[in-house]
């Protein structure tokens, strides 16, 4: 199936004009399939990490979300293990208006502000919770031991 | 034995194994008193009681029977004042005429009429010839012996009987009369009884001949005087009597009988009732003695001297007699009862028939019309002018005047013994086998038709061919008025004959549909640049009267409707019904009647009817009202002369008058009866030579002499464009389908299929509606949303609404936005275009009350994605909601390419709201923004519409199309979502009077007009528009009949286009509509040529039915 006209565009702006902290780069025997890389926000546990992602577009995108999921390991109560993100705009939020370039800065977003309420993943919420300053200590010491090249 | 009417009452008390001669005395015993009667036979006093012989004169006045003694003093006159109440009517006529001066034959000039008139009363009633015929006796109480002289006699009808039957002949159909020659045949009187000189009753005469001798009688037509030449000597009931009897013609015979419709309007003229009915009454007097003429023909042996060699030798016991009452039952019904069953003209057939019209008018050299016409003709335009001219202007040569009137044969009178004529007697007479008129005169065939039928196929410039002709051969101003016409026919226009003077017009008067004034007198005053004066007579416009008709000063061209010839027509009769019923005042008051009638008082220089077609059925008030216009040169134009009957052909024929075809009782017996029978080539041979030098066709194929088509019109592409319904159409089709499907095979295994026809036919018809959308189906109540009832008209929204709805809940921000979206429409800024879901161009956007806007299919398909999963929905930019579908705004930005007039636009865009117009730029390119609430449901067909709609307009802006639906409704639709997309458009169907269809034509040619796109209800667009300028065309909807597609397509695709002609026909896969149109495409469809009233009327084939119920 020939790809839709808005993949194609959104594709070329991703690539001309990038998101600060951001690349996503399609693979070339399937343009629906992303190569993502974001940075660790400043001021964040995760600053100074470059963390890998792999984003694919479903067949129904953009009705449908993107499916996004990290490939480095991270220390993040939003995040599980296999890298799987809680975020309400690859869910229920999702809308057609938005785009790969808003639900990479949402998560980007998201590594800067985790949210120990709505956990992913358990036992680092519970973590996060009741030692926040240790569990940040935890996050920055995965992101230097994977998320450091 | 057949039991004559007078004593069937008595027949039946007493019982039918009562002889019929001891019904007859008692009845003469008891004069006619039926309780006397019965009390005779019982009592048997009948037996010895000797029958009173009354007077002959108190007979003949008590009026229950009658005597016709010749060679008594009783002149001819008697029998003419001889009244019946059955045959008031045409005594009345005859009487009538007796009276006048009217002709004696057919082409008398009134000058000598009255001389002849005298030699005529002299010279009657005239010896005829002799038959032999054997007759019975009736009972053994007269003595009779050879030589002695017997008088016949008739019993009269009973009058109230007959005029039983007549009221229900003329309350249920007059097919209930005409039964009388069939099963009822047996109670018609046509007894002829023999007397003695004295009275005596002797006998009766056999059937065969007392058939048509009671006729003669009965009409006064001849009379009869016998002589016995053997009788055994005792009579008893039965035995068979020898007579000789001379037949005597009287004057009455000879008495201008004039055409069937002349005797129509005498009789509608005195009788109360008017209808149909009442005219084939007529018919059937005529019948009866065009039957009883010829029968006495036939049996006295007489044998025409001389006929017409063009029509052939006649078999008179073949041809004539096919139409008699002696016919199988088949032929019974000669009055016109019979057409519906009349078989139709195959295509194949229709083919061989026009064959030799095509091949017509090649020997004819082109020929050029005058200068004052300043269209240049095509070639093929200019031979079509050559053979009109040639038709109208070809006088017969003198050898042409020599030769005996086609339908006419010439007798001699035979000696009688014992008579020796006077040199000043006649010698010839004349006879019309076909009317059973009679002449003195030789008649001649010089009533050549002046005229013909133009019937070249649609789009080859039939107008333009009129009036070219009307350019060449127009009257002479200088001396029409003085200029004596000769007479050109004998029947219909001679009630404006005798002693009245011609009133000529040098006027061409053209009878067109109503849809086609306008494009009449355009094309009649441009061809002329202003030389010829055209008037229209129509409505309020009727201007001109009579009188002004024949001045000088007169318009060349009166174009006048259908409508109005038939409602002058009727006005005009009943107007001559006021007179009264002295029938003699009617002729005399024939002036009377025709003041005022600016059409029927008048010969015009020349008739023409336009898509004559309309006339096809001969008992239509339309057509009567035709065949009464007064002109020399008649013509008919029509595409299609026949339309699926062989006497569509006819009634063309007779409104020409072209001898002896208009005759209808000949065209039955020549082509309609062959053709109903087995003998239907020679029926075709027949019509072949009767259109030849009648017709003129040629078609968009017909080859010049080089071989080259003589038209090239610009490509034409048909395509079918199967659509798919989307899921929600399919349930409604689907349920409906069932519901039909059920309901047919209900009725199929009750058998009661043809009593549902129109239930079933309504089912069909919703099963088509639902194709084109099912709301004209479901109703307008099911797809509203929150707003309530949707109704596809209140799309618009003011600009203060929208505007009053931001400013009251957005706050500032929202305010400003919403402002900045509105103006960002307006100047047509980048960020409004491309829709936020596909990042495509917006060119359906919607906005959503958020002022947010994406493209519409995108935006409803995320709401119908958040429906599905059960949440509401809410714009995807902002997720402001809910919002549902009847919250969203359509607009729609185009460039305008030119820039009309603002004024003048906005009465096109019906429905246009908010219109906003950038001025500021540079005009050339002027942003149209158009914004209405889509409350609005699209269809399959519609949506396909629009995507090519839309395609066009981008692609060549400059292109008109024509839409067309038979669904009124679907065109609102159209209308609804044209407006949405912002299209300018106009609108034709059948509820626009005259005025507004002209003035939506004419701005649909105007190529400054920013409308592309025309909707027209197919039966309103069929006939006669000229649609050229637009080169796309879509049909919504297949109609069961192509024929009537393609007669609309051609619309467009005629003379004049200039494009090649793109035609879409939108089809449902699967649906219904596939299924007609493998109707369309088997031979001999349903509804073949007419379509759905006949399919209503005589119903569809049930394997047509069962097919799309399958």
């Amino acid at each position: 199936m020939a790809l839709p006209k808005r993949i194609i565009k959104e594709t070329e702006r991703l690539l001309a004009d990038p998101a600060p902290g951001i690349s996503a780069i399609p693979h070339e025997d399937n343009l629906r399939y992303f190569d993502v890389i974001i940075e660790g926000p400043n001021q964040s546990p995760f600053e100074g990490g470059v963390f890998k992602l792999e984003l694919f577009l479903p067949e129904d995108y953009p009705m449908a979300p993107p499916k996004v999921r990290f490939m480095t390991k991270i220390y993040h109560p939003n995040i599980d293990k296999l890298g799987r993100i809680c975020l309400d705009i690859l869910k229920d939020k999702w809308s057609p208006a938005l785009q790969i370039r808003t639900v990479l800065l949402s998560i980007q977003a998201l590594l800067s502000s985790p949210n120990p309420d709505d956990p992913l993943a358990n036992d680092v919420a519970q973590h996060w919770k009741e030692n926040e300053n240790n569990a940040i200590q935890t996050a920055q010491e995965w992101t230097r031991k994977y998320a450091t090249a | 034995m057949a039991v004559p009417k007078h004593l069937s009452e008595l027949a039946d008390i007493l019982g039918s194994d009562v002889d019929v001669a001891i019904l007859e005395k008692l009845h003469a015993i008891s004069k006619g008193d039926l309780n006397q009667a019965i009390n005779h036979y019982y009592e048997g006093s009948y037996i010895n009681a000797t029958v009173p012989p009354p007077p002959p004169q108190l007979q003949a006045r008590n009026g229950s029977s009658s005597s016709y003694m010749f060679g008594t003093s009783s002149p001819p006159r008697t029998i003419l004042q001889r009244l019946g109440s059955p045959y008031q009517q045409f005594r009345n006529t005859t009487t009538g005429r007796d009276n006048t001066t009217t002709d004696y034959s057919t082409s008398t000039s009134s000058a000598s009429s009255m001389n002849k008139r005298k030699l005529v009363e002299a010279f009657f009633p005239k010896y005829l010839g002799e038959i032999t015929v054997v007759a019975y006796a009736l009972g053994g109480m007269v003595k009779v012996q050879a030589g002695e002289t017997v008088l016949f006699e008739r019993t009269k009808p009973n009058p109230q009987l007959q005029l039983g039957r007549r009221k229900k002949g003329g309350s249920s159909g007059s097919s209930s009369s005409n039964t009388g020659w069939g099963g009822r045949a047996l109670k018609e009187n046509n007894v002829v009884r023999f007397t003695k000189e004295t009275g005596f009753e002797i006998g009766r005469l056999p059937a065969d001949t007392s058939r048509w001798v009671a006729k003669l009688l009965d009409y006064g037509l001849a009379e009869f005087r016998g002589t016995i030449i053997y009788t055994p000597g005792a009579l008893s009931t039965g035995t068979e009597i020898i007579l000789s009897m001379r037949c005597y013609i009287t004057a009455a015979a000879f008495v201008a009988l004039g055409a069937t419709s002349k005797l129509a309007l005498k009789s509608k003229a005195s009788m109360t009732i008017m209808n149909e009915s009442l005219e084939t009454e007529d018919e059937l007097d005529l019948k009866y003695r065009k039957f009883a003429v010829n029968a006495m023909f036939r049996d006295l042996a007489l044998t025409p001297i001389a006929t017409n060699s063009s029509v052939g030798p006649r078999d008179r016991n073949i041809e004539i007699f096919t139409s008699t009452p002696e016919g199988s039952s088949s032929q019974l019904d000669e009055n016109g009862e019979e057409k519906e069953e009349e078989p139709e003209v195959s295509d194949k057939e229709l083919d061989v028939l026009y064959e030799k019209a095509q091949q017509h008018g090649r020997e004819f050299a082109p020929m050029d019309p005058p200068d004052t016409m300043t269209y240049t003709l095509k070639p093929y335009q200019r031979t079509a002018l050559a053979w009109m001219y040639d038709k109208e202007t070809r006088t017969g040569s003198e050898n042409q005047h020599q030769t005996l009137h086609p339908l006419w044969e010439a007798y001699e009178f035979q000696k009688e013994d014992g008579y020796e004529p006077r040199s000043d007697e006649p010698k010839r007479y004349y006879l019309n086998p076909y009317s059973s008129e009679m002449s003195l005169e030789f008649p001649t065939s010089d009533q050549v038709c002046r005229g013909g039928i133009l019937a070249d196929e649609m789009g080859l410039g039939k107008t333009i061919e009129i009036l070219s002709l009307v350019h060449t051969n127009s009257a002479n101003r200088a001396d029409y008025a003085t200029h004596a016409f000769s007479r050109l026919t004998t029947s219909t226009s001679s009630f404006s004959s005798s002693d009245q003077l011609k009133r000529t017009s040098p006027t061409t008067l053209i009878v067109c549909p109503m849809s086609l004034l306008s494009q009449w007198r355009d094309e009649a005053i441009n061809s002329s640049n202003g030389k010829l004066s055209v008037e229209v007579y129509y409505g309020g416009t009727r201007s001109w009267n009579d009188e002004a008709l024949m001045q000088a000063n007169a318009p060349d061209v009166l174009i006048t409707s259908y409508g109005t010839v038939m409602s002058e027509y009727s006005t005009y009769m009943s107007r001559k019904d006021g007179d009264g019923p002295s029938t003699l005042d009617d002729i005399k008051s024939c002036n009377n009647w025709r003041k005022g009638s600016a059409l029927f008082n008048v010969d015009f220089h020349r008739v023409v009817l336009d898509e004559a077609h309309q006339i096809k059925s001969r008992l239509t008030k339309t057509a009567k009202a035709c065949y009464a216009i007064n002109s020399t040169r008649r013509w008919v134009v029509t595409g299609t002369p026949i339309q699926n009957k062989l006497e569509d052909l006819f009634s063309l024929v007779h409104f020409l008058r072209a001898e002896p075809w208009s005759n209808f009782s000949f065209w039955r017996t020549f082509i309609t009866i062959p053709f109903e029978s087995k003998d239907k080539d020679k029926a075709m041979k027949v019509i072949t030579s009767v259109l030849e030098p009648l017709v003129l066709r040629r078609t968009k194929t017909t080859k010049d002499e080089n071989g080259n088509p003589i038209v090239m019109l610009p490509e034409r592409v048909i395509e079918i464009e199967y659509l798919q319904f989307s899921e929600q159409e399919n349930d409604i089709y689907q349920a409906l389908f069932k519901d039909g499907k059920t309901k047919f095979n209900h009725y199929c295994r009750a058998g009661t299929v043809l009593k549902h026809y129109a239930s079933i036919f309504q089912l069909l018809m919703r099963m088509r509606q639902v194709c084109d959308h099912p709301i004209l189906v479901v109703g307008k109540h099911k797809s509203g949303g929150a707003n309530g009832p949707m109704d596809i008209k209140d799309g618009p929204i003011q600009l203060e609404e929208l505007m009053a709805k931001f400013s009251g809940e957005g706050g500032e921000s929202g305010e400003s936005f919403g402002a900045s979206v509105l103006q960002g429409l307006m100047t047509g800024g980048d960020e409004t275009s491309e829709c936020p879901v596909c990042f495509e161009d917006m060119a359906d956007g919607v906005l959503m009350p958020c002022m947010h806007s994406g493209c519409r299919s995108c935006v409803m398909e995320y709401l119908q994605r958040r429906d599905n999963k059960g949440e509401q929905g809410e714009c995807p930019v902002c997720r402001h909601g809910p919002i549902t579908e009847v919250d969203l705004i359509e607009y729609t930005t185009t460039v305008a390419s030119n820039e009309p007039n603002k004024d003048e636009r906005s009465d096109f865009v019906a429905g246009n709201v908010l219109d906003f117009e950038n001025s500021g730029s540079s005009g050339s390119s002027n942003r149209v923004v158009q914004i209405r609430r889509n409350n609005f449901k699209s269809s399959a067909k519609l949506d396909a519409l629009m995507r090519h709609l839309n395609q066009v307009r981008k692609s060549e802006p400059d292109t008109k199309s024509v839409v067309f639906s038979q669904f009124t409704g679907m065109l609102d639709l159209a209308e609804a979502i044209l407006e949405r997309d912002g299209f300018q458009f106009l609108r034709l169907d059948g509820t626009h009077s005259q005025a507004s269809r002209e003035k939506t034509l004419e701005a649909f040619k105007a190529q400054d007009h920013p409308a592309t796109v025309i909707l027209i209800s197919l039966r309103a667009g069929g006939v006669g528009l000229n649609l050229t300028a637009a080169s796309r065309v879509y049909m919504l909807d297949p109609w069961w009949n192509y024929a009537i597609e393609s007669q609309a397509i051609d619309r467009v695709h005629r003379i004049g286009q200039t494009k090649p002609v793109m035609v879409k026909r939108f089809i449902i896969e699967g649906s219904v509509e596939e299924k007609i149109l493998s109707i369309q495409n088997r031979k001999n469809a349903l509804a073949s040529g007419l379509g759905m009233t006949k399919m209503e009327a005589q119903g569809a084939r049930m394997e047509d039915l069962q097919e799309i119920f399958s």
